[in-house]
Formats: structure tokens, C-alpha cells, sequence
């Protein structure tokens, strides 16, 4: 099975909020703490070595292990890497599917695929747009056909 | 299209949240006006009329909601400003469930809970309240007329056992404490402040060597227990099981809570067995079933078979469904995984053992508590220790004619599910890093329904499960 990898480019708002978070929380610290004392910059340090880890190994790794394959009725999908996960769903079990964009999408081209099956839900991020709404034509073209059938149409 | 109207004691039941807070100040001030009610009506004026305003408000929201029962589904328009109109055809809807609380009863009319596979997992799709009569045509509407029957029926011992089993020390709990608070704020803080010290001075004479503050936990604990056993008898009494042809019939309730549940075959998502390590002792079976609407109601549980000998439960489920095939499962975690059943109560095994070491050592006044506690913490663990243990020689998958049986144990129970392969929505596989590299994986499969519906098969070999998937969706 060749799993289809989604764009680089999805790791830009995570590594952001990365930043985000370690602004925020230097912010934090300098409320509660002396800026000064060795307990602020011991802090600030540990902080720093662990969003450090996250935003250049973990978030880099996520997107090399995420990725998703179709073949004629199934999908499949990968993601995680701490905890990896391979997800399989027979494609005439889906409800509906839905492309999300965020204010990022514009910038970086990139959607959010949410499928949607009874009972459950599983999200592919960082997918282009183009092939965001590709991949939802695929995945619902059958059960447009089949509606316009039993209407008719 | 005849149009009608809900039972006129929706009217009650619609404004009793806002209503229930004034009529007892109003009553309270009837009670202390001696029975004079020109004294009453020029103390408590602006109350009557708020009262007055609010079943008006309750008569008009009354009068604009209207159903129908047509020849294709159920029509339902209410609303005076913003008017919502619902058409549920038959052909979607999955269960239909009538209930008959003793308030209804007196009056002669029953609760009608309509559900398809859309929306909330907590909501129904359509709720009425008609005449006994109106319910009746509705059950004949999808009914038919199908001679063959099949009934079980659940006696007194299998429901006892089953009661049991369902009643929950913690949700009784919350209801003696809601009405502990409710009581306060309906009768005073006084009345509340009673049945505290009452609680308090039990607790004081009881606690013999033990901890007051544990023997007060230990004693709300108890009474909620009775409280949820009571609730749990009036729910699940005269329990029976009835299928006629594809459709299948779920009765339960004492005279003054009477349920009646209506579901089609092909609605049935799964049927999953539980156990519990006693109920394992006596060789006793509990079966629910997953169908769409059924067990969302308040304190409500799908239960499809009382609590039965293991024979008899197989003998019943064989009987009222022929159709699910359940196997021995041929996939099993292999020997060398078992110490990976025993992680997680050995973690807490050593979690308990510092949390004990450290509360023991730096807080003096506790100690007695902490030491109390501790062991009620390893009581349980070595439960978790023995349903692991037992977990391991019994985890596995099957797949059989299109049927699927998966046993795995949950916290401290056993579950044996069976389901078709079409009710199958999803299938994860799920890696932790030491599982990575022991080449092992947790199986989790997500089954058809409106709220998420996920049974986690720990510990297969990963070859196997992608060969398992293969075979599944070849």
C-alpha cells in the first residue's frame, strides 16, 4: 500500500503555535517569578528544551508519518508518532465529508479533509486544497450517483 | 393531513421546571394564610401571576405543536414565531420507544421517544405525548401483521441479578446529594441542614475504628447504592424480550414506569456480553444490545437479557437472534505478550506504593486515612490484576460468515461483542512505542451508531491484524 504523504507546509502553523506557546508562557513565568532569579531562567530553559524537541522532532516526524491511500471502495489512513495509528474505512460507510480552511489556508494552500462515518469522525490535515476536493469528489461520487438515481435525476 | 395535538398534560410537563419553584412558596404561603385567600392572593399576588403567565405560556407553545401520523412517517410543526417542521419517515426510523411514567399513567397517556441514526446520541429525533389509544395505531402503523413470536421472559432471580449488577454506589450517590441540595433549596436551608447532622451524628456512632471522614464516604457510597438499586428495581422489573418476524419488542418497568421499546432487526448495531469478575464466579451472563436510540434515556441502560446462567443466555440470544454467529476467537494475543496484560496494574501497584510512602511520611495527621485508603487502592488493583490475568487467556477476534466476535476485557469487566461486518464503520490500528517494538498493536473497531460505539482488542500481533484487515476488506 503507497500512502499518499500530505504537503510540508502543514507543519508551519503547528511550529507557530509552538512559538505561541513558549512567548505565552515566558510571559507567565515573569508574573509569577523574579525575571531575575536563577528559578526564572532554570524555568524558562527546561521550557525551552522541551517546545525545542517538539517543533524539531516531534511536529517534523508527524507530518512524515501522516499520509492517506485510496483504493477502489477503501481509505486508508496513517498518523501519530509517539503513538501510530492506521486507520481503515470502507468508503459506502461515509456520511459526509468536509473540507475545512483556516486563515492559514490561503497562504499556505493547504485544507483540513474531515470524514465523517456513523458513530465516528477522523481528520487528514495539511492536505492542498486542490487535492482536498479532489480527494471529497472521490470519496463521495458514488452516493451523488446513487441519489440521482433513486430521484430520477 | 389530520393534524393533532400533544396530550393536554404536555402543558405540565413542559413548564414543571419553572413551575415547581413557585408552587411550593405558593402552597407554603396558602398553608400559613390559614386558609384565608384574600390574605393569600394580597400576600402572594405577583407570584400568582407570574404562575398564571407561565401556563398561558405553556397553553399557547401547546396549542402551535402538532404531529400527524401519515401513511409515509411522522409529521411534527410547532412553533409560533419560528415555526420548524420535522417529517421522519418510517423506513428511517430505527426504534420507537413508549414510556409510561405514573404520572402519565393516571391520565391515561403514554410518552412516544422516536429515533433514526441522526442526530444527538442524548436527544431523541422526536418526543410526544399522546393517548394510550393514538400509541397503539402507531405500533400497528409499523407493525403489520406478524403471527410469529418469540418471548423471553426475565424471571425473578435474573433480574434481581441483573439490578445488581447495574446499580452504581456513585450515581446514587448524586442523587441523594441532589436531593440533599434540592430539598434545601425547595424546603430551607434548615430542613437541609438536618439530614446533614443526621448523616454527621450516624456517621460518629457507627465508625468504630475507622476514619469518621472515610465512614461518611463509605455511608453515602451505601446509601447511594440502595438509592440506584431502587431506581434500577422500578426500571427493570417484568423485563421481557419479544421478536416478531424482523421486529423486535423490549418491555421493562413497574406499573408506575412502564417502558416499551420498538426496533427493527437490521437496526441491531452489535450485541456485546459483560461480566464481571463475581458474575464470572457464578457463571452468569448480562447481554445488551446496540440499536439506535435505545439505552439514551435518563439512568437508561440497552440491556437485551437479564443477568442469566451462561447456557441459558447463549440458549436465549440463539433464539431471539438466530442470525448472529458467535466463535471461539481464533486470533489470541500469543504467550510471550502476557506480561503486557499486566502493565497497567503494575504501574499502579508502584504509583500506590509512593503515593502511600509519601502521604505516610509528610503528613502526620493523616496517616490512619492514608493507610485506609492505600488498602482500599490495593484491593482493587489486585482485582485488576486477576481480570488481566484472566483477560489474557480470553482476548482475541473471530470472523465468521460476516459475523465478527471480539472478547477483551475494560477496567474490571469482560466483554464478548458480536456484530456484522457491515455495522463495521472504522478499524484502528494502534501502536504505543513499546508496542512498536514487540511488533504488537491494539485492534480498536468502531461500530455503527450515533455516539461513538469503540471496543479496543489489545496485544494482537501485528501480522496478524493485517492479515485479519485483509480478510475483512478483500
Amino acid at each position: 500500500m503507497e500512502y499518499k504523504s500530505v504537503s510540508f507546509k502543514r507543519i508551519i502553523p503547528e511550529e507557530c503555535l509552538v512559538l505561541l506557546i513558549f512567548v505565552g508562557l515566558i510571559f507567565l513565568y515573569s508574573l509569577i517569578f523574579d525575571v531575575t532569579s536563577s528559578i526564572f531562567k532554570t524555568i524558562v530553559f527546561i521550557t525551552f528544551l522541551v517546545l525545542a524537541f517538539i517543533a524539531i522532532f516531534y511536529i517534523p516526524a508527524l507530518w512524515k508519518n501522516a499520509g492517506y491511500a485510496l483504493s477502489n471502495n477503501m481509505i486508508y489512513i496513517k498518523s501519530g508518532c509517539l503513538f501510530y495509528k492506521k486507520s481503515t474505512i470502507s468508503i459506502d460507510r461515509i456520511i459526509n465529508v468536509s473540507v475545512n480552511k483556516t486563515p492559514f489556508s490561503p497562504i499556505l494552500n493547504t485544507s483540513t479533509v474531515i470524514i465523517r462515518v456513523a458513530g465516528t469522525s477522523f481528520k487528514i490535515r495539511g492536505v492542498l486544497s486542490n487535492e482536498a476536493q479532489l480527494l471529497m469528489d472521490k470519496l463521495l461520487k458514488d452516493k451523488i450517483s446513487k441519489v440521482g438515481n433513486q430521484d430520477g435525476i | 393531513m389530520e393534524f393533532n395535538r400533544q396530550h393536554p398534560i404536555k402543558i405540565l410537563v413542559r413548564i414543571s421546571h419553572f413551575a415547581i419553584l413557585l408552587v411550593i412558596p405558593l402552597l407554603r404561603a396558602l398553608l400559613f394564610s390559614g386558609g384565608n385567600l384574600q390574605k393569600w392572593i394580597s400576600g402572594a399576588w405577583v407570584d400568582i401571576l407570574v404562575f398564571l403567565f407561565i401556563i398561558g405560556a405553556g397553553f399557547i407553545v401547546w396549542y402551535f405543536d402538532l404531529y400527524c401520523l401519515s401513511k409515509e412517517g411522522v409529521y411534527k410543526y410547532n412553533g409560533i414565531f419560528k415555526i420548524s417542521q420535522t417529517f421522519l419517515p418510517y423506513k428511517t426510523i430505527s426504534q420507537i420507544a413508549i414510556e409510561s411514567p405514573w404520572y402519565l399513567k393516571i391520565i391515561g397517556g403514554v410518552k412516544v421517544r422516536i429515533d433514526s441514526p441522526d442526530k444527538s446520541h442524548r436527544k431523541s429525533d422526536l418526543e410526544i405525548i399522546i393517548g394510550v389509544k393514538k400509541a397503539d395505531e402507531f405500533f400497528d402503523k409499523i407493525n403489520g401483521n406478524i403471527n410469529v413470536k418469540k418471548t423471553i421472559k426475565g424471571g425473578f432471580f435474573p433480574i434481581l441479578g441483573l439490578i445488581l449488577l447495574s446499580s452504581n454506589g456513585l450515581t446514587g450517590a448524586l442523587y441523594f446529594f441532589t436531593f440533599i441540595y434540592q430539598s434545601g433549596n425547595i424546603l430551607g436551608a434548615e430542613f437541609e441542614k438536618k439530614i446533614m447532622n443526621s448523616v454527621t451524628s450516624t456517621a460518629n456512632i457507627l465508625a468504630i475504628g475507622l476514619p469518621p471522614f472515610a465512614f461518611i464516604i463509605s455511608l453515602f457510597i451505601l446509601i447511594g447504592w440502595l438509592v440506584s438499586f431502587i431506581i434500577n428495581a422500578i426500571r427493570y422489573a417484568h423485563f421481557s424480550v419479544e421478536r416478531k418476524g424482523n421486529i423486535l419488542y423490549i418491555n421493562n418497568g413497574l406499573f408506575i414506569d412502564r417502558h416499551k421499546y420498538l426496533s427493527s432487526f437490521k437496526d441491531i448495531n452489535f450485541i456485546e456480553i459483560k461480566q464481571t469478575i463475581f458474575t464470572k464466579i457464578l457463571s452468569l451472563y448480562s447481554v445488551f444490545i446496540g440499536i439506535i436510540g435505545y439505552g439514551k434515556g435518563k439512568n437508561e441502560k440497552n440491556i437485551f437479557i437479564p443477568t442469566f446462567k451462561i447456557k441459558d443466555s447463549l440458549k436465549y440470544i440463539q433464539t431471539i437472534l438466530p442470525e448472529f454467529k458467535w466463535t471461539k476467537p481464533d486470533m489470541r494475543p500469543p504467550n510471550k505478550f502476557f506480561f503486557r496484560f499486566l502493565a497497567i496494574p503494575f504501574y499502579f501497584f508502584i504509583l500506590i506504593i509512593i503515593l502511600v510512602l509519601f502521604f505516610y511520611i509528610y503528613f502526620d495527621n493523616f496517616r490512619t486515612l492514608t493507610l485506609f485508603i492505600g488498602c482500599m487502592l490495593w484491593i482493587a488493583d489486585a482485582f485488576l490484576f486477576i481480570i488481566k490475568i484472566i483477560s489474557f487467556f480470553e482476548t482475541g477476534i473471530s470472523l465468521k460468515d460476516d459475523y465478527i466476535t471480539i472478547c477483551y476485557s475494560k477496567r474490571f469487566a469482560f466483554y464478548k461483542v458480536c456484530f456484522n461486518t457491515e455495522k463495521l464503520v472504522k478499524v484502528t490500528i494502534r501502536q504505543t512505542p513499546f508496542q512498536n517494538k514487540a511488533n504488537c498493536c491494539s485492534m480498536i473497531f468502531y461500530l455503527y451508531g450515533e455516539n461513538s460505539s469503540k471496543h479496543i482488542v489489545p496485544n494482537i500481533e501485528i501480522s496478524y491484524a493485517n492479515s485479519f484487515l485483509k480478510s475483512l476488506f478483500k
